[in-house]
């Protein structure tokens, strides 16, 4: 069964996830809806078996660490993204644990001509969310990407390792209070 | 590269049928290493466009006697052309020892040189100097074809100096394979 507008289909689903509502703020003016991570894979499965939404076309993370304008940039830069002494960690950054991560699916149905992006909240110390892999198979590599470099667990995934940085690169380089360890080549 | 005789140490005698060239071991090889520089192309980002760009019809590097070579094997010169990231250093490292000596290396652009715009980054080795002995920098973001020319000019203003009876030409960091070891 398909509908005919995005409406239709935000309307259907709210009926069995209450907790899907309208994001505040719209990613590149698509549809965005914010999910909670418990029912993302579930909401999922519903859009690709009923509403159409039947290609996966990116998934990927941002991390919400300290204070962001509404834009998304941080107010404050981080300051430790090389730092020479990586014992030293700056007294402006937020404390370990602060804020969220944003995983963010976008999501393409072919019969509607129409994306949709879903932004799912997951907490920050010990972040974990449902693989999409038994629904989409693109999602393989994705995810991998996105464990590799913010550190997001992804229950279910078949072959979850890192996939962009080599090994001696310990932690997840694209968390902002990533401190950068020199290793053999920095010197 | 043909040989311009006012300036060459060479001793021409005619005799019947012909003349007769006599010249020092030196310069004999090293006109023969510098006019014939075969490259490996190590194209590794948006540099290596540049370099494609000096292969072809408008640049022509074939008239240096420069022939892209696919294989180490066959290579007297790495023209790394980009931006080295630790993944890559390891290979880099290994078909540079795969290369036949006397063996050069040209650092292309500004990642190769010194890191570039990727100065503090976590993923890039800052200069392919820290992997191994370079010969000639060529600065530019990425640098034009004829500035790869200069490089190349440079280069063999340099071979033009070696002697053969240090190491067969080969300075000391190119002997022990790498400035330093990893």
């Amino acid at each position: 069964m398909t509908h005919h507008t995005v409406e239709d289909v935000f309307a259907k689903l709210q009926k069995i996830f209450p907790d899907i509502k309208e994001s505040e703020e719209k990613i590149k003016n698509y549809p965005t809806w914010s999910v909670s991570s418990g029912s993302l894979f579930k909401i999922c499965e519903t859009l690709k078996k009923e509403s159409g939404f039947e290609y996966l076309d990116m998934v990927t993370a941002v991390d919400r660490h300290g204070k962001v304008n509404s834009a998304g940039y941080l107010t404050e830069p981080n300051p430790c993204v090389y730092s020479q002494n990586p014992s030293v960690v700056p007294s402006q950054s937020p404390a370990p644990g602060a804020g969220f991560f944003e995983i963010i699916i976008i999501l393409t149905s072919f019969s509607m001509n129409q994306k949709l992006i879903l932004v799912s909240r997951v907490d920050r110390t010990n972040p974990e969310a449902e693989s999409l892999y038994p629904l989409f198979k693109s999602a393989d590599w994705q995810e991998r990407e996105v464990f590799d470099l913010f550190g997001i667990k992804f229950t279910g995934h078949p072959n979850l390792k890192k996939i962009l940085t080599p090994d001696f690169i310990k932690g997840h380089p694209l968390r902002k209070d990533y401190v950068h360890k020199k290793d053999k080549f920095d010197y | 590269m043909g040989i311009i005789l006012e300036k060459t140490p060479i001793i021409l005698n005619k005799i019947p049928g012909g003349t007769i060239a006599l010249t020092t071991a030196d310069f004999f090889i090293n006109w023969a290493r510098k006019s014939s520089i075969w490259p490996l192309t190590f194209g590794l980002a948006c540099c290596a466009i540049e370099m494609m760009a000096a292969y072809a019809t408008r640049f022509d590097f074939d008239r240096f006697g420069v022939f892209p070579r696919p294989t180490p094997r066959q290579a007297d010169l790495m023209l790394v052309a980009g931006t080295v990231v630790k993944k890559m250093a390891s290979p880099l490292i290994r078909i540079y020892r795969q290369m036949p000596e006397p063996k050069f290396v040209i650092a292309m652009g500004s990642c190769a040189d010194c890191g570039g715009p990727f100065y503090d980054s976590y993923s890039v080795v800052k200069g392919v100097d820290k992997i191994m002995p370079v010969d000639v920098y060529l600065a530019g973001c990425p640098p034009r074809p004829e500035a790869l020319m200069y490089a190349v000019q440079k280069l063999q203003e340099k071979i033009g100096k070696m002697e053969i009876k240090e190491n067969s030409g080969a300075t000391a960091g190119q002997e022990s394979g790498a400035r330093r070891e990893l």
